[in-house]
C-alpha cells in the first residue's frame, strides 16, 4: 500500500492509497457468435455440460491466453486474448458475446470499464472468425479512507514538532540575548525571597 | 490606488512604408460600431449620423454599444441611474476619490501594429502567432538522401521514367488490400489482405492484382539513392522528391533507365503452384510466368478456374549496408482458384538477406531465455557414430519453426466442420508463454458407439500428437543442437494410447481418450532484473474419460433414430506453468562494532 498526500492540510480527514488487485483468468469461458438475425448461432465454452446441451451448434475454436506481468511485481498486469472460431464460408456473423471468468482477491469490488469495441470486416474464404482482446488489470490510483485516530494525531505531530523546534531553537536565542544584554527592563522576581521577607 | 494589467499585444518597432494616415496610439477607434451602413439611417442605432432626430424617435431602443476608453470609476458601481445610456452617464469626473484601475496611458491601448508587406514579415509573424489550423500537414514520409537506411521506402523507376516506391499490399483499416503501402528497407514484413473480386469470370484476366507480371514487371528498383546524384549533379533539390525524371535533363551520358543502379526483379522462385483441387506443387516454368486465364478444367466439366492466380508473393532483397541493394528476388504461389476461393486472401512478405551470407539464418526463440510468444524449440533426438566408432548424439530440429512443436488445430477442410479423424493437418505452434487450446470431434451414433470407439481412440491420439512428435524440448531459446544437454526429454511424449473397453450397455465406451495436455514448467533464471525464462521440463499428459455415454434424451435412442450422430470433443491443450521461486532474501549478519580505542588513550601522560 501506498500512502498518497491529496492536499496540505493539517489534520488530514482524509487519506488514501493505491491497490492492484491480484487477478487471475481462470481459463474458463463462454463464446457465442450470432450467425444469422433468425436465432442460428455457434457456441463453445469450456464447460462441457454447456458443451453437451449445445451438440448441434458446437464448435471448437483455437484459443490464445497469455496474462503478463508488464512489470514484474507478481501480479498479472493483462490478459491478451486470442479466439479464431473456424466458420463456414457461407456463415456471417452478426454478434459476438464473450464471457471470461476471473479469480479475484481484492478488498474492493471491480468493473470493466473503458470497453473499445473494432469490429473489422472482410473475411476471406476458409479464414475464421477472429476475436482479440486485451484486458488490463488496473492498478486502482485512490481509494479514499477517513484515517484512524492514531493516523490522524501521527500526520499532526509530525508537522507540529517540525515547526516547534526550529521555533523554539531560534526564540530561546533571542530571549536570552535580550535578558543577557538587558535590552528590556527586568524586574527579577524570588518568590522565595518575598515569603521569607 | 493603482492597479496594473499587463497588455498581451507585441510591439512592431517597424517603420511605415507609406501610410496616408497616421492613427494615433492614444486614441479610442471604435466610437459609433452599430453604424454599418453608409449613407443611410442604421435601426436602433443613435449615434450613426444618417439617422434624422426624427428617425431616433421612432427607435425602439438604442443599440449602441459604446465602451468609453476611460477607466476611471467614479462613483459607486452599485448605483442605478435613471436614464443610463451611455451619452447621458459620465463616471469619469476627475475628484479626489476617482479610482483609477490603471493610470498609466499608453497601456490602455493596443499598439499600432505595422501592415506586412513581404513574405519573410508574414513568416516570423506565423512563426511567432500562429496555432492550428485546417492546413494541409506535410506528409513525413522518409525520403532516401545519399544511400537507404532502415525504414526507408524502396525507390523504382518505371519504364516511362515516372518514380515511385515498391509496394507491399497490405491491409489499412478494413482487411481489404491497400496496395499504396510502401515496403520499408531492411525491415523485413509479412501481410495479408482481401482483394475484392465479384467474379472470376470477370476478374480473372483484367483485375492485375491476380497477374504475377503486376508485381515485377514493367519497373526497376534504385539499388542506391546516390544514382540521382551521379545521374543530376547540378540538381539542387533532392532528385528522389520529384515524381518523374523525365524532365529533368542528366548531365552525364548515363542511361536514364538501363544503368546498373536500376535493378531488374528477377521473379527466380521457386515458385509454389496450387492445382484446382488445392494440392501444392512445385511449378515447373520453363520461360516467363504465366499471366492468369479463365478456362473449364478438362478433367472437372463444367467447372470454370481461374489458373495461375497469385495469392502470395515474398520479394527477397540482398543488400550490403550502404551500397545498397544488390538484388531482388521475387517467388509467387500461383494457385489455380475457383470462385468457392473468394473472397481471396493474398499474402505479401519482404525479406531482407546480407549480400555474402553463407549459411542459412537461423530464428531463435530467445537469447538466451525465452522471448514471449515465440515458438517453443523442440526436436526429436538422433544419434551417430564418430570416426572411433562411439556414439554422437543430437537434436533434430525442423527447419520450419513453426513445426517445432506443434498442437492439433481445429481447421475447416473443404468447407466441412473439423473432425478427428480427417482434416488434422494443419496444426498450431505451441508459443512460449501462450496458454492455448483447441480441439476436434469425434462422431458417434448409438448403434455404432461400441464398434468405434477403440478405431477412433486411435485416430484421436494421432490427430492430437501429429504426424512426428517432438520428444526434446530446448531449456533455452538459443540452445544448440549439438549439445543435447541443453534438451530436456519431454515426458510422456512416446506413451501409447490406452486401449478402450466396450462398454456393457449399448452406447457407452469406458477409458475413452479425451484430451492431451502438454504442460511446460519454466523457470526464471539470471538477474533479476532481467529475468531469462528457462524451460525445465514438458510433459505430455493425455486425458481420459471413464465412460463416454451416448446421451439419450429428446429424439435420440428413439427407435429408427438410433444412427443420428452425437459430437464428442477431443481438446488440446497447452499450459505453462511458472517455477519461479521468489528470490531468497540472504542478509549479512549484523557487523560487530570494533571501533574501539587506542591503546594510550586514558595514559596522556606514560
Amino acid at each position: 500500500m501506498k500512502y498518497v498526500r491529496l492536499h496540505f492540510r493539517f489534520w488530514k480527514k482524509i487519506e488514501s492509497f493505491s491497490e492492484q488487485p491480484d487477478v487471475n483468468f481462470k481459463y474458463e469461458m463462454l463464446l457465442i457468435l450470432d450467425t444469422s438475425l433468425d436465432g442460428d448461432y455457434v457456441t463453445w465454452s469450456t464447460y462441457q455440460n454447456y458443451n453437451q446441451l449445445q451438440m448441434e451448434k458446437l464448435r471448437v475454436p483455437v484459443v490464445k491466453a497469455k496474462e503478463n506481468d508488464v512489470n514484474g511485481d507478481g501480479r498479472n498486469d493483462e490478459l491478451d486474448l486470442a479466439i479464431e472460431m473456424p466458420l463456414l464460408d457461407a456463415e456471417k456473423v452478426y454478434g459476438v458475446k464473450l464471457i471470461l471468468i476471473y479469480d479475484y482477491l481484492l478488498t474492493v469490488t471491480t468493473v470493466l470499464s473503458n470497453t473499445y469495441a473494432l469490429w473489422k470486416t472482410g473475411r476471406s474464404a476458409q479464414d475464421p472468425f477472429r476475436v482479440n482482446a486485451l484486458v488490463r488489470y488496473k492498478e486502482e490510483k485512490i481509494i479514499l479512507y477517513s484515517p484512524g485516530f492514531w493516523q490522524l494525531i501521527k500526520g499532526g505531530w509530525i508537522q507540529y514538532v517540525a515547526i516547534l523546534v526550529v521555533f523554539w531553537f531560534v526564540f530561546t536565542k533571542i530571549k536570552i540575548f535580550i535578558f543577557q544584554n538587558q535590552i528590556v527592563t527586568t524586574v527579577v522576581e524570588r518568590p522565595s525571597k518575598q515569603k521569607s521577607q | 490606488m493603482y492597479c496594473y494589467f499587463e497588455q498581451a499585444s507585441k510591439v512592431f518597432s517597424r517603420t511605415f512604408i507609406e501610410t496616408n494616415e497616421i492613427i494615433q496610439i492614444i486614441h479610442n477607434l471604435a466610437v459609433c460600431t452599430c453604424d454599418m451602413t453608409e449613407n443611410a439611417c442604421d435601426v436602433n442605432c443613435c449615434c450613426d449620423p444618417d439617422c434624422t432626430a426624427s428617425d431616433r424617435l421612432a427607435f425602439s431602443k438604442c443599440s449602441d454599444e459604446y465602451t468609453p476608453a476611460d477607466n476611471r470609476a467614479c462613483v459607486r458601481s452599485d448605483i442605478i441611474f435613471t436614464d443610463n445610456s451611455p451619452f447621458e452617464v459620465d463616471t469619469t469626473q476627475p475628484g479626489l476619490f476617482c479610482v483609477e484601475y490603471d493610470n498609466y496611458e499608453e497601456r490602455n491601448y493596443y499598439n499600432i501594429p505595422d501592415p506586412v508587406n513581404d513574405t519573410e514579415t508574414f513568416q516570423e509573424i506565423e512563426a511567432e502567432f500562429s496555432t492550428f489550423s485546417f492546413k494541409k500537414s506535410s506528409s513525413s514520409l522518409s525520403v532516401p538522401q545519399e544511400f537507404y537506411k532502415s525504414g526507408d521506402v524502396i525507390l523504382t523507376v518505371y519504364e516511362n521514367l515516372a518514380l515511385g516506391s515498391l509496394s507491399l499490399p497490405s491491409p489499412s483499416i478494413n482487411s481489404q488490400c491497400q496496395d499504396l503501402n510502401p515496403a520499408s528497407f531492411l525491415i523485413p514484413e509479412s501481410t495479408q489482405c482481401l482483394r475484392s473480386i465479384q467474379t472470376l469470370a470477370s476478374d480473372c484476366m483484367t483485375n492485375p492484382a491476380l497477374d504475377a507480371q503486376t508485381y515485377f514487371n514493367g519497373f526497376k528498383v534504385v539499388a542506391n539513392p546516390v544514382l540521382f546524384k551521379a545521374l543530376f549533379p547540378n540538381e539542387t533539390e533532392n532528385a528522389t522528391e520529384y515524381t518523374t525524371l523525365a524532365p529533368m535533363t542528366p548531365q552525364t551520358d548515363i542511361p536514364l533507365y538501363n544503368n546498373s543502379l536500376l535493378l531488374s526483379i528477377s521473379p527466380d522462385g521457386p515458385h509454389t503452384c496450387i492445382d484446382s483441387y488445392g494440392l501444392s506443387y512445385s511449378c515447373n516454368f520453363t520461360d516467363e510466368i504465366p499471366s492468369p486465364s479463365y478456362e473449364e478444367d478438362p478433367s472437372q466439366p463444367g467447372s470454370y478456374f481461374c489458373y495461375n492466380s497469385v495469392v502470395k508473393a515474398t520479394y527477397k532483397v540482398i543488400y550490403n549496408g550502404t551500397d545498397g541493394i544488390i538484388s531482388v528476388h521475387l517467388a509467387f504461389t500461383l494457385r489455380d482458384l475457383s470462385d468457392s476461393n473468394l473472397p481471396l486472401s493474398q499474402s505479401f512478405v519482404t525479406e531482407f538477406a546480407q549480400e555474402f551470407q553463407t549459411e542459412d539464418p537461423f530464428k531463435r526463440s530467445g537469447n538466451p531465455g525465452y522471448v514471449q510468444s515465440k515458438p517453443v524449440m523442440a526436436g526429436t533426438l538422433v544419434s551417430d557414430t564418430d570416426n572411433l566408432g562411439n556414439p554422437i548424439y543430437s537434436i533434430q530440429l525442423n527447419s520450419d519453426p513453426n513445426q517445432w512443436m506443434t498442437m492439433a488445430k481445429s481447421a475447416l477442410t473443404a468447407g466441412r466442420l473439423p473432425s478427428c479423424v480427417e482434416g488434422v493437418e494443419t496444426r498450431e505452434p505451441v508459443l512460449f508463454g501462450v496458454g492455448m487450446r483447441s480441439g476436434c470431434f469425434v462422431s458417434f451414433s448409438f448403434n455404432n458407439m461400441t464398434e468405434l470407439c477403440n478405431l477412433t481412440q486411435w485416430a484421436a491420439w494421432e490427430a492430437l500428437r501429429g504426424p512426428n512428435p517432438s520428444t526434446y524440448i530446448a531449456s533455452f531459446g538459443n540452445s544448440d543442437v549439438e549439445k543435447v544437454g541443453d534438451w530436456v526429454p519431454i515426458l510422456g511424449a512416446s506413451d501409447q494410447p490406452q486401449r478402450v473397453i466396450p462398454g456393457s450397455d449399448p452406447g457407452t465406451c469406458l477409458n475413452v481418450l479425451t484430451g492431451l495436455n502438454i504442460q511446460i514448467v519454466y523457470a526464471n533464471v539470471g538477474a533479476i532484473d532481467n529475468p531469462q525464462p528457462k524451460i525445465l521440463g514438458a510433459r505430455y499428459q493425455y486425458q481420459y474419460v471413464e465412460q463416454l455415454k451416448y446421451q439419450c434424451i429428446g429424439p435420440f435412442c428413439q427407435p429408427g433414430l438410433e444412427g443420428l450422430p452425437q459430437n464428442f470433443e477431443i481438446s488440446s491443450s497447452v499450459q505453462f506453468i511458472d517455477a519461479s521461486e521468489s528470490v531468497r532474501g540472504v542478509s549479512a549478519r549484523i557487523p560487530k562494532v570494533t571501533a574501539r580505542l587506542p591503546d594510550d588513550f586514558f595514559y596522556p601522560f606514560a
